[in-house]
């Protein structure tokens, strides 16, 4: 028997270790204190409609436009794996390349995002020039042929209509993944037939639009509230008219191959652009009327980093 | 008091007791089994007392018409208590009528090993614990493992001399059935923790937990079939050695057809399966009465599985080692250090 | 003997360690988990090196549990702008919260932890314990995503919706039916569901607003006076500013937070009010397939049948047979995914909407083991139904398959059918409901080359 008392020992010391769960401190992510404080102010207040309008009205509207070009050797486009309806996808045999990053000879860059991303009140003409209120009922054309989303970034306005096209016979769908207050949607559009995809929301950064019958067919989309947006053209060229002057303004400059584009040189000017972010502001903003060019060349390390 | 029995009358309570007492534990494990699958444990949030009554003195009635979980963890309790009372009954009648010293020891063991468990059942309520109901799950099967050797070493027939054989393969099987009994328990555990799987564990830990599961459930199922050939049929083959081996067989059969059921009546078929149109079209019903009678039958199978095993291991010890009880010693020693 | 009385010790010792090892000195209260895959993938489109910083995800935990309380004790935020009652009950909540038991009266708690959170876990991340081995894995709630419901892609589901399946279950998956709960049990369930979806959404605003932030500074945070100081003395040329003024900007700063915080809730919620508006129009409304099947008849007549020769089983075949056309047609498209046998063969390299939110649709190795490490389960393809066996995971009715044809499955590549008729669209569910009793005239396998390995 000399043997029990050492075993019950261990036995309670099992025990003690079970039941010192309970005593283990509270939770270390969360800070008790200050979640409480938080509970109190977001029930007490009343939450007001909220004033996000910079203090100063525009004093009209000038244009900005531009050129984005590639500094260094373009990497070369990769072909993309054709699997299905051949003779339409690939006519002739010729192999399609993949559109992340174009570069036209003279050194433009397609596709490059440049919005404004700061917020506009709605409806205000100072702010929200006549003609793009009048341009607002026009659909924005998003066609596709041969298997390709013609337009490889479309950007659309709250309110307005994208035109999903499909200019093949065979069928197609345009698979949205939104983001942010856009909404998702994914029909199928049947050989030379149309679909509408209403914009309900901005998103703050592009999203994936992808078609579920060609897995390599992929493009990009971006909606914004405001309409001051533009996405360059073979030769790298892009302009904005009617951007409000005489106000401090945000602007984004995004391309799929590098997401945000964090530096580049504008008007011969090395800026750091955090999260792709150029300002007006200060003596930089824009005037009346004023043309602003920016001409911006990136280094291709931006892109193959 | 010292010396053995030998020829003298025996005093038939230890025995008659020993069999109240696995009687009892049997239905207390399959109870203790449903309080798990029926999620009952915290029925009753209180203990040692039922919604502050004194456990006996709880209204038979509302117990009886209460709710389900209520009814099972209650009913748990109860049955707890009784297989507490018969063991106390076992201690006294031992020490009143065998005068086998360690005879003494291993009731007093078994009283120690029923309040531990008693009190873990309890400590599990009280700080509302799921690892601690995982341990408790794992030592109910151990008693009546233990309440069955209980039964054995009282027998008449365990206490009339046996000339221990030497004989080689006999000894095999007596290590065989003890390692068989030992990875039976190990098997026991890890499906304890695969029904008590903590929620905020990692998915690689029920993963790996359910592999070892099926790994050990094949080398059981090959272990046990050979222990069951042997003690039949082979060299070391005995008439005491057949019935276990016999339910051992017929035990195995039935769990690995149970295990497949519970998981499939949990988990539905495996996704691989889906060509068949019985496993694409099958819709899981959770808490549905199959569901819960598989799981608890899986787990009541399991303790027979092991106190059978157990049975075989002693029998074949006591038939074919010379030092019978010291491989005995062995076997308890599991049992005993819980106390 | 003393050998064996040593031997006993070490088993003894052993056995206690064992115990002692299962244990545990864990198994504090039950808590959240961070989202730690969305927060990869923000942290990552913003080009943060390292990472959002500890601070910053502790700031939006604590908004999180400001908002929604914890496991144990959920709470629902007051918003302005949005009716909250409207679309979740917290008193339901509390029903299904905390840990599991009962009071004695029958009245359970802790349902959620009883039915749920095995498969989908605590947080309703879809990576309980069991997950792992389930195929397909259990839903993660927090992007607001539901496959099986009646409103189009894009929009959250409606109640019902998320019951019909808690009820039904989903054959063929570790989805059980829950129909032998009783209901106020099973309500109880949906609206946590709903609380840890919308919980999950507004974590992933909050993530996403740490991405865009266009101040630069961290807006769940507390306004901190030192740098407000700073602030005021850099736009007045370095003089330092007095206490008032920066008393007043800080007191700006957290009103702004606050804001934003509400604006980024409110924006959740209003998404899934929307679904249940968008649902009363009538152009979502769904015709009756009796009404569809009398006006192919009277198309028939008017073509030349002969109306009393016309049997109903005559205009079930015709219209299985529009079905089957635009099945194999280039509007439904139907057969490039399912398989010209429909033995849902055709696409078999595609993944789900959760995974290629993280890894795109063509993943590199580095990202999958990136996301693994942070919590995403294995990828795996995502299949096209079988439909031959006639066995349909969203719900067996036809009015399931409508929907299902009509408005697509929620991240999945399964598109939805705007552009066709009611009565079109009650023609493929005719076909595809006819498809486990025809004849599999020409059975081959898919084109291989649709088959896309994970490389």
């Amino acid at each position: 028997m000399k043997y029990l008392p050492r075993n019950r020992l261990l036995v309670l010391v099992a025990l003690a270790a079970a039941g010192c769960a309970r005593s283990s401190g509270t939770a270390v992510w969360i800070d008790q204190e200050e979640v409480a404080s938080l509970r109190k102010s977001l029930g007490g207040e009343a939450a007001g409609k909220t004033e996000v309008v910079a203090a100063a009205e525009p004093t009209g509207f000038a244009t900005i436009k531009g050129t984005f070009k590639l500094v260094g050797t373009a990497p070369a486009r990769v072909p993309l794996s054709i699997t299905k309806d051949m003779n339409i996808c690939m006519p002739g045999g010729t192999p399609v390349l993949g559109e992340q990053l174009v570069v036209a000879p003279g050194g433009g860059i397609k596709d490059v995002l440049i919005f404004c991303n700061s917020k506009f009140p709605a409806g205000d003409p100072k702010w929200e020039h006549p003609d793009y209120a009048a341009a607002k009922a026009e659909k924005v054309l998003f066609d596709q042929k041969s298997c390709v989303f013609l337009t490889h970034v479309v950007a659309a306005r709250t309110g307005q209509t994208v035109l999903l096209k499909n200019s093949d016979p065979v069928g197609h769908n345009a698979n949205i993944v939104a983001k942010g207050k856009a909404l998702s949607s994914n029909f199928n559009i049947g050989g030379n037939s149309a679909s509408d995809y209403l914009v309900t929301g901005e998103s703050a950064e592009p999203f994936d639009v992808s078609c579920s019958v060609h897995p390599w067919m992929a493009a990009k989309m971006i909606t914004r509230d405001n309409p001051c947006f533009d996405v360059t053209k073979a030769d790298g060229s892009f302009e904005i008219k009617n951007v409000p002057a005489g106000v401090p303004l945000d602007f984004k400059i995004w391309q799929e191959a590098c997401n945000f584009i964090s530096v580049a040189t504008i008007n011969g000017k090395v800026i750091k652009l955090p999260k792709g972010k150029l300002t007006f502001k200060d003596k930089d903003v824009l005037k009346p009327n004023e043309q602003r060019i920016l001409e911006v060349t990136v280094d291709v390390s931006v892109f193959t980093k | 008091m010292t010396e053995t029995a030998t020829t003298a009358k025996v005093n038939p309570w230890p025995h008659r007791l020993a069999v109240a007492l696995a009687l009892v534990t049997l239905p207390l494990i399959a109870v203790g089994g449903l309080v798990t699958t029926t999620d009952a444990g915290m029925a009753v949030p209180d203990w040692p007392g039922t919604f502050g009554y004194n456990m006996f003195l709880y209204p038979l009635s509302t117990w009886w018409s209460g709710p389900w979980d209520l009814f099972v963890e209650h009913g748990h309790r109860l049955l707890g208590a009784l297989a507490g009372l018969v063991t106390i009954g076992l201690v006294i009648a031992v020490w009143l009528g065998d005068s086998r010293r360690w005879m003494r020891d291993a009731s007093l063991a078994a009283l120690g090993l029923v309040i531990f468990q008693g009190v873990l059942g309890g400590l599990r309520v009280l700080f509302d614990e799921r690892m601690m109901a995982l341990v408790h799950g794992c030592t109910g099967p151990l008693f009546f493992a233990f309440s069955m050797c209980l039964v054995e070493l009282t027998s008449r027939t365990w206490r009339q001399p046996a000339a221990a054989q030497n004989l080689p393969a006999g000894r095999r099987l007596a290590r065989g059935a003890s390692l068989a009994a030992c990875l039976a328990y190990l098997q026991l555990t890890v499906g304890a923790l695969l029904r008590h799987i903590p929620l905020d564990a990692p998915p690689q830990v029920f993963r790996a937990a359910l592999l070892f599961h099926l790994v050990f459930a094949g080398v059981l199922v090959v272990l046990v079939g050979m222990l069951a050939a042997s003690a039949f049929a082979g060299s070391a083959g005995h008439p005491s050695l057949r019935l276990p081996a016999n339910c051992l067989a017929l035990l195995m059969i039935t769990q690995v057809w149970l295990g497949v059921s519970t998981y499939v009546m949990k988990y539905s078929w495996p996704a691989w399966m889906d060509r068949f149109d019985f496993a694409a079209s099958y819709v899981v019903q959770e808490k549905s009465f199959g569901q819960s009678l598989t799981a608890t039958a899986h787990v009541v199978c399991g303790s027979l599985i092991l106190a059978g095993l157990t049975t075989l291991a002693l029998r074949a010890s006591r038939l074919y080692a010379a030092k019978t009880s010291s491989e005995l010693g062995a076997n308890l020693t599991l049992m005993r250090a819980a106390t | 003997m003393s050998v064996c009385r040593n031997w006993r010790h070490c088993l003894a010792a052993l056995l206690a360690a064992a115990f002692a090892g299962l244990a545990g000195c864990g198994s504090p209260d039950a808590k959240f988990v961070e989202y730690r895959t969305y927060a990869r993938l923000s942290e990552k489109a913003a080009g943060y090196e390292n990472g959002f910083t500890h601070l910053q995800r502790q700031d939006v935990n604590n908004v999180l549990a400001a908002l929604y309380g914890t496991p144990d004790a959920p709470s629902l935020p007051a918003l302005a702008n949005v009716d909250v009652t409207k679309l979740l009950d917290i008193s339901k909540l509390k029903l299904a919260a905390g840990s599991v038991g009962s009071d004695g009266k029958g009245r359970p708690r802790g349902l959620y932890r009883e039915h749920c959170a095995h498969c989908h876990g605590i947080t309703g991340d879809g990576n309980g314990p069991t997950a792992s081995f389930l195929n397909p894995y259990p839903r993660d709630y927090r992007a607001g995503l539901f496959k099986f419901k009646s409103t189009p892609i894009g929009y959250r589901p409606l109640h019902e919706d998320l019951k019909k399946i808690v009820i039904d279950g989903i054959p063929g998956t570790a989805m059980p039916s829950f129909r032998l709960l009783p209901d106020q049990e099973i309500e109880a369930l949906v609206e946590y569901v709903k609380y840890l979806a919308i919980r999950g959404e507004t974590e992933r605003q909050f993530y996403n607003g740490l991405k865009d932030d266009i101040s630069e500074s961290d807006f769940l945070s507390h306004a901190d006076p030192a740098v407000a100081a700073k602030e005021l003395a850099d736009g007045n040329d370095g003089k330092a500013p007095a206490q008032k003024a920066i008393d007043e900007k800080v007191a700006e700063t957290d009103k702004q937070r606050l804001e934003a915080i509400k604006g980024y809730t409110e924006t959740v919620f209003q998404k899934w009010l929307e679904a249940a508006e968008f649902m009363t129009q009538d152009t979502v409304k769904v015709t009756n397939r009796n009404d569809a099947m009398r006006v192919l008849r009277e198309e028939l007549v008017a073509a030349g049948s002969n109306e009393k020769k016309l049997t109903d089983e005559m205009v079930l075949a015709e219209s299985q047979q529009r079905g089957r056309k635009l099945f194999y047609g280039p509007i439904g498209n139907c057969f490039t995914c399912h398989g010209p046998t429909a033995l849902g063969d055709g696409q078999l390299g595609d993944y789900d909407g959760w995974t290629v939110e993280l890894i795109g649709k063509t993943p590199k190795k580095e990202d999958i083991k990136d996301y693994i490490k942070h919590g995403m389960p294995e990828p795996r393809n995502i299949r096209p139904r079988n439909l031959r066996h006639g066995v349909y995971r969203g719900g067996m009715r036809p009015l399931d398959l409508y929907w299902r044809v009509r408005n697509g499955i929620e991240g999945t590549p399964m598109p939805g059918n705007d552009k066709l008729k009611p009565q079109e669209i009650w023609h493929l569910v005719n076909y595809v409901q006819s498809l486990p009793y025809e004849q599999i005239s020409n059975p081959y396998e898919a084109v291989p080359e649709n088959r896309r390995e994970r490389n």
